[in-house]
């Protein structure tokens, strides 16, 4: 195996970890909150 | 490899990443702006390939700037902002920090689509980062190395940690000028009058009863009115025209409109509610005896009273659904049985056929649960229709015919002392003391002005609260919970008046 490939096989791994790992965070909460729950421009 | 040739490669590279990372923002921001986000996705895929088609055949200086700040805008706008901080350090470092302190928040989660769209934004923008780069480099018009380039992203990427974890904590910040404002938002018109109007006296008699504290208290009262959708201008008001430094409220439907609004604010929002996700654990809590709570004690009274059948006859409406949910959860553990379910939209006036309906299933007791005008209207018929065999969890409290439930026990709030209830009563003659709520109002201003009394910030001091001595009795937290929790008692209307049983 090249180099290249090496290192796109570990980049393409660690998307996949990170892409798993959100989706256990989503699935660890099941209250999921409107991300849009409060209209852009309010202040406090 | 000639310049040109290298150039075209990157530059092909470097416009699937532009395109790929144009779809996930696109996605992301669906959530966000809705259909606009089509507009926006449209913008990002478009332009960026007409510049770099414009630069391919012209070699012209303008295309290219022009395509490298479309890069650097989707690498810093979305990729670092909307991917990195708002998704990336919010995920992942928000959540471990709010494991590791109770002075860090628990992060507001979103849907697995908005969440992982988010994550791609990031990861897009580091593709986007590395091929824009690479064109730039093509054309020999940077100088700095690869160690650089590496050596200064990881550098802001650290000052980006470093900055998160910094605004991310809540620090106590003393109230200006003395003065602690708290909001009061409950509707005190329509269906809710009754609790509303108790609800604003059991706050402000809590106001009344503070005794030597070192800041002094105001109440910014105001009436959010039925409607959830009207509530949320005088939630906003509230917050970003008064000041508020913390939010007392009451009725379910309006504190989910007030939940987004506390969290943006980053004060905390203690809600006299039963619908328990609005309590995040972060800056908003719920503070009454749950549906759980009061089905338990409901069945367990039921079968001291030796009832097997029940018919329920309910109101559609968000607490009270979740009130006969938790209910039939308790029935069926415990095996008694629902001989009759029937629910009512509230502009209904005949009840005869539903009372029929529930008559030939012939229960033990109705479970009866509604508001105003639909209760009592109910109670009427059931009344007329020689059926007084009638239980319900809090309904009859908020009768404004309680005589019509002579003889019906139902669950309700405990109440530590019923001399609080007289007190409430001589000083507030004209005012009913709904049982449901009012401890619950009076104990929440008390656990914020604790919280301002003691220096600390007062979502953490709610957060890392556990346990509360109030006037309902001793409400229980568990740890990163939003729901404080206690036990109901049951009632039975004597007389024509509310009477504690056990």
């Amino acid at each position: 195996m090249s180099m290249k490939t090496f290192i796109r096989v570990v980049v393409a791994l660690i998307i996949a970890a990170v892409l798993g790992a959100t989706y256990l965070i989503v699935s660890a909460n099941p209250d999921a909150t409107s991300p849009s729950g409060v209209p852009s421009g309010f202040v406090h | 490899m000639s310049t040109d040739i290298r150039t075209h490669q990157c530059g092909r590279l470097s416009l699937v990443s532009v395109t790929l990372t144009a779809m996930a923002i696109t996605v992301n921001h669906l959530y966000t702006i809705g259909p606009a986000a089509y507009a926006l996705g449209a913008i990002l895929v478009v332009l960026p390939a007409a510049l770099l088609l414009w630069f391919n055949r012209t070699a012209g200086r303008i295309a290219f700037v022009g395509y490298v700040l479309m890069s650097v805008w989707i690498v810093v706008g979305f990729g670092a902002m909307k991917g990195f901080w708002g998704t990336a350090l919010r995920l992942f470092l928000g959540t471990f920090l709010s494991r590791l302190s109770a002075s860090f928040p628990k992060p507001p989660i979103g849907t697995l689509g908005f969440e992982l769209s988010g994550m791609l934004t990031f990861i897009g923008g580091l593709f986007v980062l590395y091929y824009a780069y690479k064109l730039v480099e093509a054309q020999r018009v940077v100088t700095h190395t690869r160690a650089r380039l590496a050596i200064s992203a990881v550098l802001i990427a650290a000052t980006m940690v470093g900055a998160y974890v910094y605004n991310d904590r809540d620090k106590w910040v003393a109230p200006r000028n003395g003065v602690v404002k708290i909001g009061v938002i409950v509707p005190t018109t329509g269906p809710y009058a009754i609790l509303g109007n108790s609800f604003v006296k059991a706050v402000e008699m809590a106001k009344e009863d503070l005794k030597d504290t070192k800041y002094r208290y105001e109440l910014v009262i105001r009436d959010s009115g039925p409607d959830p959708i009207k509530a949320k201008d005088a939630i906003q008001k509230m917050i970003a025209e008064d000041k508020i430094d913390a939010i007392v409220g009451g009725i379910s439907l309006i504190g989910q409109m007030t939940k987004p609004y506390a969290r943006a604010a980053r004060i905390p929002h203690l809600c006299v509610c039963t619908v328990t996700s609005i309590g995040d654990g972060a800056y908003n809590f719920t503070n009454i005896p749950s549906p759980q709570a009061e089905g338990a004690l409901w069945v367990r009274e039921a079968k001291r009273r030796g009832i097997e059948r029940f018919a329920l006859i309910t109101q559609d409406y968000p607490s009270i659904n979740n009130h006969v949910k938790a209910l039939k959860t308790e029935a069926a553990r415990a095996g008694l049985v629902v001989a009759d379910e029937q629910t009512f939209e509230a502009d209904i006036t005949d009840f005869r056929p539903t009372i029929s309906r529930a008559e030939a299933s012939r229960p033990d007791v109705y479970y009866v649960e509604a508001l105003n005008p639909g209760l009592d209207r109910l109670a009427q018929q059931l009344s007329d229709a020689g059926v007084h065999n009638v239980a319900s969890v809090v309904a009859p409290s908020l009768s404004e015919r309680p005589d019509l439930f002579e003889g019906a026990w139902y669950t309700d709030s405990n109440l530590r002392e019923l001399a609080f209830k007289k007190r409430f009563e001589d000083k507030y003659p004209g005012t009913r003391f709904a049982t449901h709520m009012m401890p619950y109002a009076y104990d929440s201003v008390n656990m914020i002005v604790a919280a301002f009394e003691r220096g600390e910030n007062p979502a953490v001091y709610l957060r890392n609260m556990q346990t509360y001595e109030g006037t309902a009795g001793t409400l229980m937290k568990e740890p990163s919970s939003g729901n404080f929790g206690s036990t109901p008692a049951v009632w039975v209307i004597k007389d024509g008046k509310p009477m504690l049983m056990h």
